[in-house]
């Protein structure tokens, strides 16, 4: 069979399958039972207008119940996932990466054997070396190397698993976000949160399965497409919340309108739509009915869910929330109080860490400080109350930027920035995980005496979503989706899972 | 040289030629079979040439198979049998060829004629399978019928540092990662890794390993390569090495590659620590950590389906039920913060498969207990909010697998606590707001001994940085 041939019987298959989704449920059953020994749980059933390699596979797009809760591939370790993604992509030589070694070269000429055959963002002819800009120490039992800039984080390092060796091939934040958020560096595909969401569910039937909130004062570069659905169904993408004023624009019922009219004229759309169905059985009607259905709960569980002025005093503290304003650590707090109401995946982005040193709030020595210091005490109260409700027993926290900082003080065209300043830096760079069956106070992977390749234990995004994927009980080869003609997977062809960080 | 190239080179064609006898020859029994019908006799004059034609590709194949066993690349005895019963097939069709070509066409289908066939055809799947077990392993054939790993070939060990370094772990890694093709069976490259002789004879291309310089021993060199080149070692789609026995090689080389000293007699530096150390918990090769914490989460022992009136009851009354993972069915419950007292009883119907249940925010309190005592598959429950005193605890302490216990926010003691036989598996204890008061934690946690108790009620001090904002570049270290 030639390429060609066997890329029409995908499109075919694709085609055949789409249609297979308008039947009944009945219809649907009895095409399928044909084949298949075990249909174990109906609303379960694995896609089987792909043939029999579908069967463990992902799981199949029920239009009726987009988000109902569906069972992982494999016993998961994690249930949840929060992902704070620090937008601009802070420094890990002034964070985790320490090396004294840099020190010793500071103002220095680069060497030239570091910039043959390389290309950066904005750095130009020979740039100097730049010394860490703060002060390190080991901390805790495992002796990780953290800096005096997250005083708080430092103090629970025992419970982060840091990777210090990670890398990436793109050198631009928006297609670097995309990369890290959705495995392609362009456009179009579906982000992680929506493949867990597809393949997942979500446990509470009242809220979306994938919220994302963000904060600095700007979206990431990439705009809403790091949270945005691909060529997976609609209902997958990301629901943004705001954390000043309405969480969701809208959400509250024009004056004059109450409750019971709301729901008296969400029945009659629906009873519209419902007919329409049974005229034309296009499934995307029935994804609509349930989204009217879902937004109509969502009126009232949304504000309750967004209202962290029930929290207690001392959490407040704990996390040093400021009520009513859109700030980084409200968001944190939201991101505890949604994963325990069964959200599945929360997504925070929060711009800001693209110290360039082309001015004051962009200089790795005054702006970068206080983007650390906005963060630090919140974060790490999410761990330590994670912990002690017992969720990060099944919670998956990952923290990181898209990639990392030059060891080389930035030099834009050529000439000296205001301020001291790192360029982006493709080969090397540290995020870090904690919770969801990860190992505590572990380290993996390093980068040579000045932070600028890795030499052991170098890692990918690829690598990072396998992980994550597989904590959530997912085999990141399998997992897949028929788009165009061919089985599409968060990891594309690439992507192994770092089992030395699994607990 | 250019001779040996060429042999070396017709030796490399052997994997191709032999499908052409195979082919072939099944064709001439096939003609062989239908031209005893009169409908197919004008067969029977084609018979004779593609005869031959099986007999001069299986002499090609003879010859460069012999080729490529003087390579060396594969055991003798393995080699042989594939060997003789080739040359005799090779006869048996030669036999068969000369009885049309000496003697009548006739001669085919007689009761010698008919017995030759069957005996050709045996001796080419024979010859064919045993051929193709030396290529692909012994184990291609079958091995999509069984699943389970290798057994282990490490061994655990107590106390690494009364290790040997190379018989207790260089040689378990080698075992299990590269004698399948460098060992006692093939040796591909002409390199063998299982003995110490082997290893220090090195391959085709000269020596292997360099004592004491890592960076310099092609068997470190080849491991440590990233995974899609041409060299790497062990070739991509076969078991990878992990990390820590990277490192651990890496280690054994850099110390003199020495096969007789102890761990305890060699240098240890700092960076090796964590990999010896690690050392002692192993339990499977290869393994990794992943499945021996998917064996944490739901046992390995299978279980019966559910009842599934009981899965329908409750998620009628809209508790979530849900399946470990497909093909599994073990399940999990999650009361989803509903009033739940009423609907306790109807787990009882899944206490076999019931692994996981959250009980959160449900308003169940101790009378609820005896149903969860039943469900003795239990591994994590959650209770965190829920109305139970000390009295549900000698329930729940008697949950023989338990794992994982959330009493978040309920009225427990430490009197309570201590007044049960802890669970042995229990791992983790989640204590946050219950009445469990500070002065009895350090009795607690001796009486917990393998369990990690988390009392909660962290908080983080007030710290300067807090609030400060910096607007001058800030020296490090300043505040």
């Amino acid at each position: 069979m030639t390429r060609k041939e066997l890329h029409n019987q995908r499109l075919l298959r694709e085609a055949e399958k789409a249609v297979s989704r308008m039947y009944t449920r009945r219809h649907f059953l009895q095409d399928c039972a044909m084949g298949f020994g075990a249909l174990a749980l109906g609303s379960l059933l694995p896609s089987c207008g792909t043939g029999s390699a579908a069967s463990a596979a992902g799981p199949v797009f029920d239009p009726a119940h987009p988000l109902a809760p569906r069972m992982p591939m494999f016993p998961a370790r994690a249930k949840r996932v929060i992902y704070l993604h620090m937008a601009g992509a802070p420094s890990q030589l002034e964070l985790f990466d320490y090396k004294p070694a840099l020190a010793g070269l500071d103002g220095q000429d680069c060497p030239k054997s570091l910039l043959e055959g390389k290309r950066f963002a904005f750095i130009r002819g020979v740039p100097k070396m730049l010394g860490p800009q703060a002060h390190f120490q080991q901390r805790g039992q495992s002796g990780a190397w953290v800096s005096e800039h997250m005083p708080h984080l430092a103090s629970i390092a025992d419970e982060l698993c840091f990777l210090k060796a990670m890398t990436t091939d793109q050198f631009n934040h928006a297609p670097a976000q995309l990369l890290v958020q959705t495995g392609s560096p362009r456009l179009g595909r579906p982000s992680m949160g929506s493949w867990v969401t597809y393949g997942l569910g979500t446990e509470n039937e009242n809220l979306p399965g994938f919220v994302v909130l963000t904060s600095g004062g700007r979206f990431p570069d990439a705009g809403k497409s790091v949270w945005g659905s691909g060529f997976l169904p609609s209902v997958y993408q990301g629901v943004q919340c705001r954390s000043e004023g309405d969480p969701v624009l809208f959400i509250d019922d024009p004056q004059g309108m109450d409750r019971d009219i709301r729901k008296a004229s969400i029945d009659a759309i629906n009873k519209v739509n419902e007919q329409e169905h049974a005229e034309y059985g296009d499934p995307e009607i029935l994804s609509r009915i349930s989204q009217y259905e879902m937004a109509y709960k969502m009126q009232l569980s949304v504000p309750e869910t967004m209202n962290i002025n029930d929290e207690p005093a001392y959490i407040h503290e704990m996390y040093g929330t400021q009520p009513g304003k859109a700030c980084f650590a409200n968001n944190v707090l939201l991101a505890r109080r949604l994963v325990e109401k069964g959200v599945r995946f929360v997504q925070l982005f929060d711009w800001g860490w693209d110290s360039h040193g082309t001015d004051a709030n962009l200089a790795i020595d005054v702006g970068f400080i206080n983007k650390c210091r906005q963060v630090d005490r919140s974060i790490s109260a999410l761990i330590l109350d994670l912990k002690q409700r017992g969720l990060l027993e099944d919670t998956l926290v990952v923290w990181g930027g898209e990639f990392g900082r030059t060891p080389m003080m930035e030099n834009r065209e050529g000439k000296q920035n205001p301020f001291k300043g790192r360029d982006h830096h493709v080969d090397a760079f540290t995020i870090w995980m904690a919770g969801g069956g990860i190992k505590r106070g572990f380290s993996y992977g390093e980068t040579d005496e000045i932070g600028y390749y890795p030499i052991s234990g170098k890692t990918t995004p690829f690598d990072v979503q396998a992980t994550i994927l597989h904590q959530l009980g997912f085999d990141h080869e399998k997992f897949t989706y028929l788009f165009q003609g061919r089985p599409f997977r968060l990891t594309d062809v690439y992507g192994k899972v770092i089992e030395e960080i699994i607990a | 040289m250019y001779l040996l190239t060429i042999t070396e080179f017709l030796a490399h064609l052997h994997p191709a030629l032999v499908h052409l006898p195979i082919g072939i020859l099944l064709a001439a029994l096939l003609l062989q079979l239908m031209a005893r019908q009169e409908k197919f006799a004008a067969f029977r004059s084609a018979i004779p040439i593609v005869l031959l034609a099986g007999f001069i590709a299986a002499v090609l194949s003879c010859i460069t198979g012999f080729l490529l066993f003087r390579n060396g690349d594969y055991d003798d005895t393995l080699v042989s049998a594939h060997m003789w019963l080739a040359f005799a097939l090779t006869f048996v069709t030669f036999a068969l060829y000369a009885r049309v070509r000496w003697g009548t066409t006739e001669r085919l289908f007689d009761r010698n004629g008919n017995m030759i066939g069957i005996l050709l055809f045996l001796l080419i799947m024979v010859v064919g399978h045993l051929g193709g077990s030396l290529t692909h392993g012994e184990d291609y054939l079958t091995s999509s019928f069984n699943n389970t790993p290798p057994p282990p070939a490490f061994r655990p060990i107590a106390d690494v540092q009364q290790a040997a370094a190379y018989e207790d772990i260089v040689k378990p890694i080698l075992e299990s990662r590269c004698n399948n093709c460098h060992g006692a069976r093939r040796q591909k490259g002409g390199l063998r890794l299982d003995n110490p002789e082997g290893i220090a004879k090195g391959g085709k291309d000269g020596g292997v390993l360099v004592a004491g310089k890592a960076d310099s021993s092609e068997l470190i060199k080849r491991i440590l390569i990233p995974e899609n080149e041409e060299h790497h070692m062990p070739p991509r789609d076969r078991p990878q090495l992990s990390s820590q026995e990277q490192q651990l090689l890496t280690w054994w080389v850099d110390q003199g590659a020495d096969y007789r000293k102890m761990v305890r007699d060699l240098p240890q530096p700092e960076k090796i620590r964590p990999a010896l150390v690690a050392l002692q918990h192993r339990t499977a090769p290869g393994a990794g950590a992943s499945a021996d914490a998917i064996k944490e989460i739901v046992p390995e022992t299978a279980v019966g389906a559910a009842d599934e009136k009981a899965i329908t009851a409750l998620r009628d009354a809209g508790v979530m039920v849900m399946p470990m993972a497909q093909n599994s069915n073990y399940v999990y419950v999650d009361f989803a913060r509903r009033p739940a007292a009423s609907l306790i009883p109807l787990l009882l119907p899944l206490k076999k498969q019931l692994i996981q249940v959250d009980l959160s925010g449900t308003g169940v309190g101790d009378s609820s207990m005896e149903v969860l005592k039943q469900c003795v598959a239990l591994r994590v429950v959650n209770l965190r909010g829920t109305r139970i005193t000390n009295n549900a605890l000698s329930a729940l302490a008697a949950l023989p697998e338990l794992r994982v216990l959330n009493l978040v926010e309920t009225n427990v003691t430490a009197q309570g606590l201590m007044a049960v036989k802890p669970p042995a598996h229990l791992h983790a204890l989640y204590l946050y707001h219950t009445r469990v008061e500070r002065k009895d934690w350090g009795k607690l946690t001796a009486f917990y001994k393998t369990t990690v108790l988390d009392s909660g009620g962290y908080a983080l001090p007030a710290l300067v940085t807090d609030t400060a904002i910096v607007r001058q570049p800030a020296k490090p270290g300043g505040k």
